[in-house]
C-alpha cells in the first residue's frame, strides 16, 4: 500500500490475520446502515432446524404527493439507500405498511416506484392509511393480496391484515369508517382495528401448513394486542388471535403503526414494535407494555430523530432478536431472550430524556 | 398556494378586529364531536351563590348563568385550539402535516413546563414561541405570532391536555 | 489601526489567494515568517493592539456567572498563568526544528487561524484539518473538530508531538527544552508553583487563549437596544438566522452561549460527496485495533483520509460517521476558509451549502434539511454572519467582505438550485442510481 494513508503505522498489509479476524468477527464489516450487527453466515442447513438470517423493515413513510412531503419522500429514499447497502444483504426486506399518508393512488405508486428500487425482495404488509381512501383496492392493484404466507429457512411467515375496521366486513356503510378529514385526530371515534373472522381464518389456514415446533413469524401493521384504545394501537379480536397463536412454541409478531420501538410478550407470543421512517410519535399515555423501554426523547429540529429502519435476526433457534436503527442515534436491540427472560436480561439502554 | 394566502389574508383581519375571541359558529359543536376526550374547564358551580343572599349587582357575587358562560366561552377557546390544532391548513402547512399528526391528543408538548431553555430555538422560550417554532419549521406552515388568534387557541387546547399537570417551569 | 487593518487585510487576501486564486488586491507589506506565517514580532504587536485583558477580571463580553462556569477547577485563570502561556504560544523553540510555534497555525494577524484549508507544520508537511480560530474558545469544548480531546488544556499539547505539526519526539522532550530556556521555570514556578511539566504547559496556553474574547460585534449593540447598530439587511438576515434558515439550533446566539455553537457534531455531509464513508470506516477500524492511542488517533485525524469520518475515529459510534464539531460563528468574516477541510472559500458557499441541505449521506443529521432561501436571502444571512464580527477586527472584516461578495459574484461552486427549492432529493440518485425519469 503506497500514498499518504500508509504514512505510518497505519499500513492495513500490516495489520496481521488475528487481528483482522477480530474486527470482522466483531460485525464492523459494512458499517452502512444494518451492518453493524453481527451475523453469522448463514449455517449448514440441517432438518427441522433454522438457518439463522435477517431481515430488514421499512415501515411507516406515510408519503404524500399532494401536497407533497419532500420530507417523507426524503425519508423514505434514505432508507431504501441504507437497506440497498446492508452487508451482507437481509434475506429480505418487510415493508410494515402505511406506505401514503391518505391512501391516494398516485401517492402509494409513487411509493412503490421508490420501493422498486430496493434490492432484496420486498415483502408488504397494509396499513391503515393505505386503506383510508378505497378500503385498500389500489393498494391490492399494485401489490396483491393483503393476506400471505411463506416459508424462509425453515420460518413460517405470515403476512395479516391487522387494520380492518370492527364491522367493516358486515356492514357496507362502515366499509369506510374513517371519515376523511384530518386523520390522526382523536381515534376513539372510529371503529377499532380487528384481524376479523376472515383474516383469522385465513392467518389459521396460513399456519396448518407446518408442525407446531416451526417457528412463525407474524406481520402485521397494528400491533395486534390491545395498547391503547384512543390512539387506535387496539386490536379488537386480540385474544381470539392470540388463540390462533398459542399452540406455536415460537411465535413473534413484528409490527409498526405505533412510530417508536415497542416490546411485549403474551403466553409465547413475541412482539416488535418497528419505528417508522416518517415521524416519530410519542408515548401513548396508557396501556404501554412493561418489557417496552422509552427512547431519549427525539428533538423536532432533526424530523428524522426518532426515525429510522429495522432489522430482524432470526436464530437458529427461531427467537427473533429486533434492532432499531435509529437515524443519527446508536441502534436499540430488543432480543427475544430479554422478552422470554421477562426482561432481567439483554436490557436496552435506559432512556434519559424520555417522553412524557 | 392560493389557499395559504388567503389564510393569510384570514388571519391578519382576524388579528387585527378580533384576535381575543374565538369565532363562535357552531364549528365548536362539530370539533367536540369529533374529539371527546377534550377534558372540560374547572367546574366553578361552588362560586354560585345563592340569589337571598348576595344583592345583585354588588361584587364577589355570580349567578349560575355567568358560570355556565365562563365555562362555555373557555371551552369554546379550547374547541378551537383543537380544530387548528388538527388541520394542516389551518396553520398553512406546505407539506400537510398538522400539529396533531405528531401530538395525538396533545402528547410530548409538555406545556407546563414552560417557559424553558429549548434547543431549537437557541434561547429561553415560551410556549407560543414553540408553537410558532413547530408550525414554521415542523410543519413548513405560517408563522404564528404570538397574538396570532391560532397561537392562542393552540396554547388554550395545549393547557387544557394537560389538566392537573404540575408546573414545572425549565423541566427538560 | 489603519496599519493593522491594512497589514491583516493583505496578509489574509494574499493567503487566501494561494488557496482559491482570488484576485490579490495588494501585495503584503510585512516580511513572511517560516510556513508563511506572519512574522511573531508583528503578531505580538498586533496582539497589543488588541487590548486583551491580562487575566485579572472577566473578559469584556461573557456573561461572570457563565464564566465561572466555563473555568476549570484546577486552572483558574489569572494574570501569571496568561502571561506565560502567551509567552509559550509564540515560542517557535518548543517545535522539533524551531519553525512552528501555536502562532503559525493560528496567526493573531490572520483571524487566529491560517488561512489556508488545511495547516503547515514542521518540514513543509501539510495536514488535512483547517485550523480552527483560537477566539471565543473560552465556551468551546470538547476540542479539535472531531472532539478528541476533552479539554482545552489537553488539546493545547497535542500539536507539539503530532509528527506533521511540531513534530517534538515526546512531551518529555518537550519539558526538557522547557526547562533549559532560562525564562520558563520561574514563570511556571509562579503560575503554578511547580517546575515546568506538561500539564502546566497545557494550562498556562488554555488560561492564554481563554482570554482571546471577541464579543464585541455589531449584533451585540443591536441586541443590547442600539436600533440601528444593524442595517436592516443584517436584521433580516438575523430573522433568517434564528427562523427559516434554522441556524440558531446549532449555533445558538444567547448570552449565556454567546459564542454560537452548540458544542456538539453534525455530519453535514461537508466530505461525503468525495469520499466513501464505507470503505474508510472498514481501515479505520482495522487501524485502531492495531492502536488507538491519543496519538494513534491524532495521526488518523490529521494525515490520512480516514480523519474524514471524524467523529467516528473518536467514538466507533456509526451515527458520529462524517460528524465534525459546530464551529462558532463569531468572527466568521475573518476566518475563511470554512468547514474542518477549509473546503469553501467564502461564507456565500456555506450557506449554499445548507441551503441544498448539505449533502445527503446515509449518516447526514436528519436536521440538515434544504432550506429554499431565494438569492436576497442569501445575501441578508451573510451579512448579518458578517456583523458578528467584533469591532477590533473591523478593518479585515471588510477587506474580507470585498473579497468574498466579488468571488461570490463569479462562482458559486456549492450552489445547487433544485435541491434548494426541495425539487430534489440528493437520495434520489443513490436509489435510482442517477437513471430515474422524474416524478
Amino acid at each position: 500500500m503506497t500514498g499518504p494513508d500508509s504514512a505510518r503505522a497505519i499500513d492495513v498489509a500490516r495489520v496481521d490475520r488475528r487481528s483482522f479476524l477480530r474486527v470482522v468477527s466483531a460485525g464492523v464489516v459494512g458499517l452502512c446502515a444494518g451492518g453493524t450487527e453481527p451475523f453469522a453466515a448463514p449455517a449448514a442447513s440441517s432438518p427441522g432446524r433454522v438457518d439463522a438470517f435477517r431481515f430488514a423493515v421499512i415501515a411507516d413513510a406515510h408519503l404524500s404527493v399532494d401536497p407533497r412531503n419532500d420530507r417523507a419522500e426524503k425519508a423514505l429514499l434514505r432508507a431504501v439507500a441504507e437497506v440497498n447497502a446492508m452487508d451482507p444483504q437481509p434475506d429480505f426486506v418487510v415493508f410494515g405498511g402505511d406506505l401514503a399518508r391518505d391512501g391516494r393512488k398516485d401517492a402509494l405508486a409513487f411509493g412503490a416506484r421508490i420501493l422498486k428500487a430496493v434490492k432484496a425482495p420486498v415483502r408488504m404488509v397494509v396499513g391503515d392509511h393505505d386503506r383510508h381512501l378505497d378500503g385498500g383496492a389500489a393498494w391490492r392493484g399494485l401489490f396483491g393480496d393483503e393476506e400471505y404466507a411463506w416459508t424462509h429457512k425453515g420460518v413460517r411467515f405470515v403476512v395479516v391484515n391487522g387494520v380492518r375496521r370492527v364491522g367493516e366486513a358486515t356492514s357496507a356503510a362502515t366499509r369506510d369508517p374513517a371519515p376523511p378529514g384530518p386523520l390522526h385526530a382523536d381515534d376513539r371515534r372510529r371503529a377499532a382495528f380487528e384481524v376479523g373472522e376472515e383474516g383469522r381464518a385465513r392467518l389459521a389456514v396460513h399456519l396448518a401448513a407446518v408442525t407446531k415446533e416451526t417457528p412463525v413469524v407474524v406481520l402485521s401493521h397494528a400491533p395486534l394486542y390491545k395498547l391503547h384504545r384512543g390512539w387506535n394501537l387496539w386490536t379488537e379480536d386480540a385474544e381470539a388471535v392470540h388463540a390462533i397463536l398459542a399452540p406455536f412454541e415460537n411465535v413473534t409478531v413484528v409490527h409498526a403503526h405505533a412510530h417508536q420501538p415497542l416490546a411485549h410478550r403474551i403466553g409465547t407470543i413475541d412482539f416488535h414494535g418497528m419505528i417508522a421512517t416518517a415521524f416519530p410519535l410519542p408515548r401513548p399515555p396508557e396501556g404501554v407494555p412493561s418489557l417496552s423501554f422509552p427512547i431519549d426523547r427525539p428533538n423536532p429540529f432533526n424530523p428524522a430523530d426518532g426515525c429510522g429502519i429495522g432489522w430482524v435476526r432470526i436464530a437458529a433457534d427461531g427467537t427473533a432478536d429486533a434492532t432499531h436503527g435509529l437515524w443519527n442515534r446508536e441502534p436499540i436491540t430488543v432480543t427475544g431472550r430479554y422478552l422470554r427472560r421477562a426482561g432481567t436480561e439483554d436490557r436496552p439502554p435506559r432512556a434519559r430524556r424520555p417522553s412524557y | 398556494m392560493a389557499m395559504k394566502t388567503y389564510l393569510i389574508a384570514i388571519s391578519i383581519v382576524v388579528g387585527v378586529s378580533a384576535s381575543q375571541w374565538p369565532t363562535g359558529s357552531g364549528a365548536d359543536a362539530e370539533t367536540r364531536r369529533a374529539f371527546p376526550s377534550i377534558p372540560k374547564p374547572h367546574d366553578n358551580r361552588d362560586v354560585v351563590v345563592d340569589g337571598n343572599s348576595t344583592a345583585p349587582g354588588s361584587y364577589g357575587g355570580y349567578s349560575a348563568t355567568d358560570v355556565a358562560a365562563w365555562e362555555r366561552e373557555t371551552y369554546k377557546l379550547v374547541l378551537e385550539g383543537a380544530r387548528v390544532f388538527h388541520d394542516a391548513t389551518a396553520i398553512g402547512s406546505d407539506i400537510g402535516v398538522s400539529c396533531g399528526t405528531c401530538h395525538p391528543d396533545g402528547s410530548g408538548t409538555h406545556p407546563e413546563t414552560y417557559p424553558k431553555y429549548q434547543v431549537q430555538i437557541g434561547r429561553a422560550a415560551l410556549l407560543r414561541d414553540m408553537i410558532d417554532w413547530c408550525s414554521r419549521q415542523s410543519a413548513r406552515g405560517a408563522a404564528l405570532g404570538a397574538d396570532d388568534p391560532r397561537t392562542r387557541a393552540l396554547e388554550a387546547y395545549l393547557t387544557a391536555q394537560r389538566q392537573g399537570a404540575t408546573i414545572r417551569y425549565g423541566k427538560h | 489601526m489603519t496599519l493593522y487593518r491594512g497589514t491583516f487585510g493583505a496578509l489574509s487576501v494574499f493567503a487566501a489567494s494561494l488557496w482559491f486564486g482570488l484576485p490579490a488586491t495588494s501585495t503584503p507589506q510585512d516580511a513572511v515568517g517560516p510556513h508563511g506565517a506572519t512574522p511573531i514580532d508583528v503578531q505580538e504587536r498586533r496582539l497589543d493592539a488588541l487590548r486583551i485583558g491580562d487575566g485579572s477580571a472577566v473578559p469584556r463580553g461573557v456573561d461572570p456567572e457563565m464564566w465561572k462556569i466555563h473555568q476549570p477547577e484546577d486552572n483558574a485563570t489569572d494574570a501569571a498563568r496568561v502571561a506565560l502561556g502567551r509567552k509559550l504560544f509564540f515560542d517557535a523553540r518548543l517545535s522539533r526544528d524551531a519553525s512552528v510555534s501555536c502562532a503559525t497555525c493560528h496567526d493573531v494577524a490572520r483571524g487566529f487561524g491560517d488561512a489556508r484549508p488545511a495547516s503547515e507544520g514542521i518540514d513543509g508537511q501539510v495536514g488535512r484539518r483547517n485550523a480552527p480560530p483560537t477566539m471565543n474558545l473560552f465556551a468551546v469544548a470538547p476540542a479539535f473538530w472531531d472532539g478528541r480531546s476533552p479539554t482545552l488544556e489537553h488539546q493545547a499539547i497535542q500539536p507539539l508531538i503530532n509528527p506533521i505539526e511540531m513534530g517534538m519526539p515526546s512531551h518529555d522532550a518537550v519539558v526538557a527544552k522547557l526547562k533549559d530556556i532560562p525564562d520558563y521555570p520561574p514563570l511556571f514556578r509562579a503560575a503554578y508553583g511547580r517546575e515546568p511539566n506538561i500539564a502546566d504547559t497545557g494550562r498556562a496556553l488554555a488560561a492564554f487563549q481563554r482570554m482571546l474574547v471577541f464579543l464585541d460585534a455589531p449584533f451585540d449593540r443591536w441586541r443590547a437596544g442600539v436600533a440601528d447598530a444593524l442595517s436592516d439587511s443584517e436584521r433580516r438576515g438575523f430573522a433568517l438566522y434564528e427562523g427559516k434558515a434554522r441556524c440558531a439550533t446549532c449555533h445558538p446566539l444567547n448570552a449565556s452561549q454567546p459564542v454560537g455553537t452548540d458544542n456538539l457534531f453534525h455530519n453535514t455531509g461537508v466530505s461525503a460527496d468525495k469520499r466513501d464513508f464505507e470503505k474508510l470506516v472498514r481501515k479505520v477500524l482495522l487501524a485502531l485495533d492495531y492502536g488507538n492511542s491519543t496519538a494513534d488517533v491524532d495521526h488518523l485525524a490529521l494525515a490520512t483520509d480516514m480523519g474524514e469520518l471524524g467523529r467516528f475515529v473518536v467514538t466507533k459510534r456509526r451515527h458520529d460517521i462524517g460528524a465534525f464539531r459546530t464551529p462558532q460563528v463569531r468572527n466568521v468574516a475573518v476566518t475563511a476558509p470554512y468547514m474542518h477541510d477549509g473546503s469553501m472559500a467564502t461564507l456565500w458557499d456555506v450557506v449554499d451549502h445548507y441551503n441544498k441541505g448539505g449533502v445527503d449521506n446515509p449518516f447526514l443529521d436528519g436536521g440538515i434539511e434544504a432550506l429554499a432561501l431565494s438569492e436576497t436571502e442569501i445575501d441578508d444571512l451573510v451579512a448579518f454572519l458578517f456583523a458578528l464580527t467584533d469591532d477590533r477586527l473591523a478593518g479585515p472584516k471588510s477587506t474580507a467582505r470585498d473579497a468574498q461578495y466579488e468571488r461570490s459574484r463569479k462562482v458559486r461552486p456549492f450552489r445547487d438550485a433544485d435541491a434548494a427549492a426541495r425539487r430534489r432529493s440528493g437520495f434520489e440518485s443513490q436509489v435510482f442510481g442517477g437513471k430515474d425519469d422524474g416524478k
